[in-house]
């Protein structure tokens, strides 16, 4: 799907964008959405082993 | 009068009257301002801290063509990107990300990008252009990116990965370091952010640039709402990472290197704060402050202080100290007093020189006469013609010849300095002030004196 460059000249916007900043965000914020997955993703894995590892030491203090 | 710098935006600009700052808003920002007001995004903002607060002002009814007068708060001081240190770069550089990501939640987005945007008030980044929020338009990225990266990232990666001093570049390009320039300096240099921000985006910039002579439509890839507020978050992980890495400077530990004793140490510190409750300043200049303790003395008892040292190492840390204290009104910038910021932009008045600014109730000069007459061979008449065009106290220390610091500077070159002298120095001063008080630095052999403004 492709949008007109109308909006993003529009008189409101007296700043003057440039294309190639424009184009080159579709490129990072692929990046970014697979990176930030990546980066949930690594917090949720770690997550888990910090539980495994404070569910351990929940056992073995109720072992003592 | 119509502030010299506000004249790009259509959408309102800033005016002083009676010494009150204003901001009228035009006709054609009306919807964009009445978003911002209602939508919640104004409330969100101030209540953070992220956006200055303001309030609105009954219009006469001369005033066509404007659909509001506000009246925001103001900074004791106006500072620009090339006299901030390294962390306080970061702060505004991610006080505007945080500021475009919660406008997105609200349908808007930031219009601008500008660093000159920013400004710091009680050590903290704040955005002070309440015209700079639009609509945001589905399926449109985000139009001040590019500003962004020319304003705020490159000199971020070149003070990071190259060089401190590089933030100097601001002021030679007030629209931001051309990202082609950028990519330049920084070639050897591939991090992460620096290959999708710097390098491609200049590659991208550079391969579309005549596309404004094509007759065919210009058309840009549709970018979901998701895809956006993914790369603004993108965007602040990479700036939460850009480190400073290993700086050692001329003066980051300079007061452990002094020839103080702590009886000495606690003399000046005593007379320092004297002087100060007996002048009460509301705005204290301390040139060549250092690591701050005599800023932050005159910030205790009251005064808001601008810290102003050539080392953006020493800036750093007194910029530190601010952000933990959360208490003093401290505003720590990098200057260099032999070089001291110019007028820049259109006719030299877009950004003001130092002169141009809040002109300070006193100014503090403590240990720094002997760096200005003897290593930078400036006159003492000329150092007092410029503090007495800026501030009518005057706080400052002569250091004697004798002294083992001045003795150090004198050991590398020749002694071409006779008129180094107390005599000269209070001659020289008198001509500008009047002499109010004089007090000797015990187990020093160094004066305080205190002047004010001839009438």
């Amino acid at each position: 799907m492709m949008n007109h460059w109308n909006i993003l000249l529009a008189p409101k916007n007296y700043l003057d964008p440039g294309t190639g900043s424009m184009i080159v965000q579709y490129i990072i914020a692929g990046i970014a959405v697979a990176s930030g997955f990546l980066f949930v993703m690594r917090e949720k894995i770690k997550g888990l082993f910090m539980k495994k590892k404070s569910d351990e030491k929940i056992d073995e203090n109720s072992q003592k | 009068m119509i502030d010299p710098g506000s004249f790009r935006d259509p959408s309102g600009l800033v005016f002083r009257q009676d010494g009150v700052l204003y901001r009228k808003i035009n006709p054609v920002y009306q919807n964009q301002y009445e978003s911002l007001m209602t939508s919640g995004l104004y409330n969100c903002l101030v209540g953070q801290g992220l956006l200055v607060s303001h309030r609105e002002i009954e219009k006469k009814s001369s005033e066509k063509g404007t659909i509001r007068i506000i009246q925001p708060d103001t900074v004791p001081f106006v500072s620009y990107p090339y006299e901030w240190s390294f962390g306080e770069y970061k702060d505004a550089a991610l006080t505007t990300l945080i500021i475009q990501k919660e406008a997105l939640n609200y349908g808007m987005i930031l219009k601008d990008a500008s660093a000159y945007n920013i400004q710091f008030l009680m050590g903290k980044p704040v955005f002070i252009d309440t015209l700079s929020f639009d609509f945001y338009g589905e399926g449109t990225p985000w139009v001040a990116y590019g500003q962004f990266c020319r304003h705020f990232l490159a000199p971020l990666l070149l003070m990071a990965e190259v060089d401190v001093r590089l933030s100097q570049m601001m002021r030679n390009y007030i629209d931001g370091i051309p990202l082609d320039l950028a990519s330049r300096l920084l070639r050897l240099k591939r991090s992460f952010t620096a290959i999708q921000h710097i390098h491609l985006h200049a590659k991208m910039s550079e391969r579309h640039a005549d596309d404004g002579l094509s007759d065919k439509a210009k058309k840009v890839p549709f970018m979901s709402k998701f895809q956006l507020s993914a790369m603004i978050e993108g965007l602040i992980r990479s700036v939460k990472k850009i480190r400073l890495k290993g700086i050692r400077t001329e003066w980051g530990d300079y007061y452990s290197r002094t020839n103080y004793s702590d009886e000495a140490a606690g003399s000046k510190l005593q007379i320092v704060s004297e002087l100060l409750s007996e002048v009460q300043p509301g705005l204290v200049w301390d040139f060549g402050a250092n690591d701050g303790r005599y800023s932050k003395k005159a910030a205790e008892l009251g005064a808001a202080v601008v810290a102003f040292d050539i080392d953006p190492v020493a800036v750093e840390r007194n910029y530190n100290d601010v952000k933990l204290s959360s208490g003093y009104n401290m505003l720590p910038l990098v200057l260099d007093l032999t070089n001291p910021s110019p007028g820049i932009g259109f006719g030299c008045r877009e950004r003001n020189s130092i002169n141009d600014r809040e002109k300070p109730d006193c100014i503090m000069a403590l240990a720094l006469i002997h760096h200005l007459a003897i290593s930078n061979n400036l006159p003492f008449a000329k150092i007092a013609e410029w503090f007495s065009g800026l501030s009518r106290n005057l706080i400052i220390e002569f250091v004697p010849k004798e002294d083992s610091q001045v003795q150090i500077m004198l050991s590398s070159r020749t002694d071409i300095f006779p008129d180094y002298t107390r005599e000269t120095f209070e001659k020289m001063f008198c001509r500008y002030y009047s002499l109010q008080s004089v007090s000797p630095i015990q187990d020093s052999e160094r004066l305080l004196y205190l002047f004010k403004i001839k009438e």
